[in-house]
Order: structure tokens, then C-alpha cells, then sequence
């Protein structure tokens, strides 16, 4: 069902906030449909020229089906010209990608476990997990390596690396809080490597480390302020972290890392729990695809040019 | 009909995940180098959630455009506060 479509999957923000081609198609749909809606977050299908065929958000897999059929349908009823004719103009190149091919590129998973599980009321907000990448450049990558490759090295990972971890990957955004902790808030983030053998080519490490942030003067409506929900004044996560990875050093990059991070986390949205409640997070090498290149949420704090 | 489950299974996966996790990490569990392999195992992805990952989106919406006027076919157009394949 879903050959006869081109799938395309991106961010509210940055579409709308965007003057090429994909954002001037997306504001056409919605200054003459969506006009009255605070959010256009959901499903679409549109043709190339910028007609909108159908739009949806909560499905069954029933209701799904009919939406794709009836919007397939419905397609090839339109003219050449109104499917493919060009209504709008914007630039259909697109920012070049930050992507650090050579670096080490981490897909991050978020769970909270609750144990119990709440029921009723107090499971409002509840959605327990969520994904976020974590780039590094070559350079920064290397960092995570001692500079002597030998058994049993020890290396304490620099601390703008785990800064950029705490911060930026180490949130509860499993329920929407994606705001980075501010530096002061970060009272630990430490994480050393143990070289626990070395090959011809391949070293191998152990990581170590703890991350402890916390903050209680959270501002009501958060530092990313798309999420508007009304945040607690206090948060805070508590974790051990614990890892293995491979270095290729023909090849200068990781061929294998996991990084588990597992703790504790409070506070979050006013309307929700506000824990204690165990979050686990696991860092480990992101794939190839298109949709692993996707940035991370908060590149734009990385510093990078 | 693979594929209708496909597209199904996108809009339930987030919470249908969490059922694994629950049952084999507790307010208990602590990290060591004995519980890492079963923590590992169960905070990655189960099997239920990869499905969504196998529809081939296209992570530009711009480009997809592009890609659609050429192929003559009609976008499925997801969009989320945060990007639907990386953090919302």
C-alpha cells in the first residue's frame, strides 16, 4: 500500500520556520485548510504540485487503509497538470546536511519504566519512549579512545563530550521534555574508557561513568517552547553508565558501540507524574538509511559550523 | 497487505513497546557488568517497533517533493513537533 506513494516524514518547526520549496508547499496547504489550527502535526497526502488530497492524525488500521486507498484513488482522478504542475515557487535544495560521515553517528533510545505501571488518571502523559541521535565528528569520536592503545588504559572521556551528552541526550523527552539542562544544572557527567584488548586492528573498551543532573528552577513553559506544556520547577536524572565498543583502526572509526545508560529521573510536566521513575537509555551505532541521517534534536546547541 | 500492517503499526508502536521493559527492569535494577547484557537487550527496540522503520521515509520533505513530480505519485506526508524519525 504504500509503493504507489513517496513517504516523506519531517518536522512542523522546520518546515514552517523554512523558505524552500517543501516549506512554501506545506504553508499553501496550510494557510487554506489549516489556518485555524495551532498545530498541523499528523498525516498528509499531497500531491507534488501542493494539493491536498486528504489529512488525518489518529488511526485504525482500517481507517489507515481506507486513507491511503481513497487518497491513491482520488490522485489519479487529478489532471497531469494538477498533480504535477508547479503552483509555488522555493528553492528545492536543501541545507547541506551536518552529518559526520566519518565521525560516530549514535541512535538514541529512551525508556521510562514504571513499575507499577500507573492506570487512570495518573497515566495521562504517559508514552515511555522516544529516539534521538547523538552525532560526533572523526576528531571528537577519537576522544573516546586513550591515545595509549594498550590492555588496561585508562582514559577519562573530555568533559565538553559528556557535557554535550548530559545535556542534550540525557532528558526525559520520552514525555515531550526535550529542554536541555543548562550547564550549571549538570553536576556530573563522567565516563572513562578501559582498553580491555587490542589486535591487530580492532581495540576494544569498556566505558564507565555516572551522569547526575538537576535543576528546580525549570521555566513554566520550557526552554524549547514548541512544547507548550506546563513543565515543574524541578528535574532531575541520576544514572550509571555502563558500555562496550570496538575501534577499527584501519578503518578509524567505531564498529561497535553500546552505551547504557540507567537511572533515575523526576519531575517532568505538571500534569503528569513527577516520578521518582527508572529511565533507561541505550546509545548505540545508527544505521545507514535516509532515516538515520535524521539530526539530532539539538544540533543547533552543539556549536558545531 | 504487509505493508497496510506496515502503516498501522506506525501510529501504535511508541506505546506498544513498553511492555517488554517493564517486565525485566524494576526500580531495583542497577547497572553492572552482570545485569548489562539483559538491560541492553531490553531497552532496544523490540521486534514490534522496527516496523515503522522499514517504510522507506524520505527525511526532507523538500526532497520528497522533488522525487514525487518525477515518479508522478502522491506524498504520505508525516509531520511532527520534533521530526517523526528522530525526537518528537
Amino acid at each position: 500500500m504504500v509503493e504507489p506513494f513517496i513517504p516523506a516524514a519531517d518536522e512542523v518547526t522546520k518546515v514552517e520556520r523554512g523558505y524552500d520549496l517543501g516549506s512554501n508547499v506545506y504553508w499553501k496547504i496550510r494557510k487554506r485548510h489549516f489556518s485555524h489550527l495551532p498545530t498541523t502535526q499528523g498525516t498528509y497526502i499531497v500531491t507534488p504540485s501542493g494539493i491536498l488530497i486528504d489529512n488525518g492524525h489518529n488511526h485504525t488500521p482500517n481507517e489507515l487503509i481506507k486513507f491511503l486507498a481513497n487518497g491513491l484513488k482520488k490522485y489519479k482522478a487529478l489532471s497531469k497538470k494538477e498533480r504535477l504542475g508547479s503552483p509555488v515557487g522555493g528553492n528545492s535544495k536543501t541545507a547541506r546536511s551536518k552529518y559526520p560521515k566519518d565521525g560516530l553517528v549514535l541512535k538514541v533510545t529512551l525508556r521510562e519504566i514504571y513499575s507499577p505501571r500507573p492506570t487512570g488518571r495518573r497515566a495521562r502523559g504517559i508514552v515511555e519512549c522516544n529516539q534521538d541521535f547523538a552525532w560526533f565528528g572523526k576528531d571528537e569520536a577519537a576522544q573516546f579512545l586513550s591515545a595509549t592503545l594498550k590492555r588496561g588504559a585508562t582514559h577519562d572521556i573530555p568533559a565538553a563530550l559528556m557535557m554535550r551528552l548530559a545535556k542534550y541526550h540525557f532528558l526525559d523527552t520520552v514525555r515531550t521534555f526535550c529542554d536541555p539542562y543548562p550547564d550549571r544544572c549538570v553536576k556530573t557527567a563522567k565516563l572513562t574508557s578501559t582498553v580491555l584488548s587490542v589486535s591487530k586492528n580492532l581495540v576494544s573498551i569498556r566505558l564507565n561513568g555516572a551522569v547526575h543532573s538537576a535543576q528546580d528552577d525549570t521555566p513554566r513553559w520550557g526552554i524549547v517552547r514548541e512544547a507548550r506544556i506546563p513543565r515543574r520547577p524541578e528535574r532531575s536524572f541520576d544514572a550509571t553508565l555502563l558500555g562496550y565498543a570496538t575501534y577499527d583502526k584501519n578503518q578509524q572509526k567505531f564498529t561497535k558501540f553500546d552505551l547504557v545508560v540507567l537511572g533515575t529521573h523526576t519531575g517532568g510536566g505538571t500534569q503528569f507524574l513527577a516520578g521518582p521513575v527508572t529511565m533507561g537509555i541505550v546509545l548505540s551505532l545508527a544505521g545507514e538509511s535516509p532515516i538515520d541521517h535524521v539530526e539530532p534534536r539539538h544540533l543547533s546547541l552543539y556549536g558545531w559550523k | 497487505m504487509r505493508c497496510y500492517s506496515l502503516i498501522a503499526i506506525l501510529f501504535f508502536l511508541i506505546v506498544a513497546s513498553s511492555a517488554l521493559a517493564q517486565r525485566e527492569i524494576t526500580r531495583k535494577t542497577t547497572l553492572t557488568e552482570k545485569t548489562y547484557p539483559a538491560i541492553l537487550k531490553t531497552l532496544q527496540k523490540p521486534p514490534v517497533e522496527t516496523h515503522w522503520n522499514e517504510i522507506p521515509w524520505r527525511p526532507n520533505f523538500t526532497k520528497a517533493i522533488g522525487e514525487a513530480r518525477k515518479e508522478d505519485k502522491p506524498i504520505l506526508l508525516w509531520i511532527m513537533n520534533g521530526h517523526p524519525c528522530g525526537m518528537t
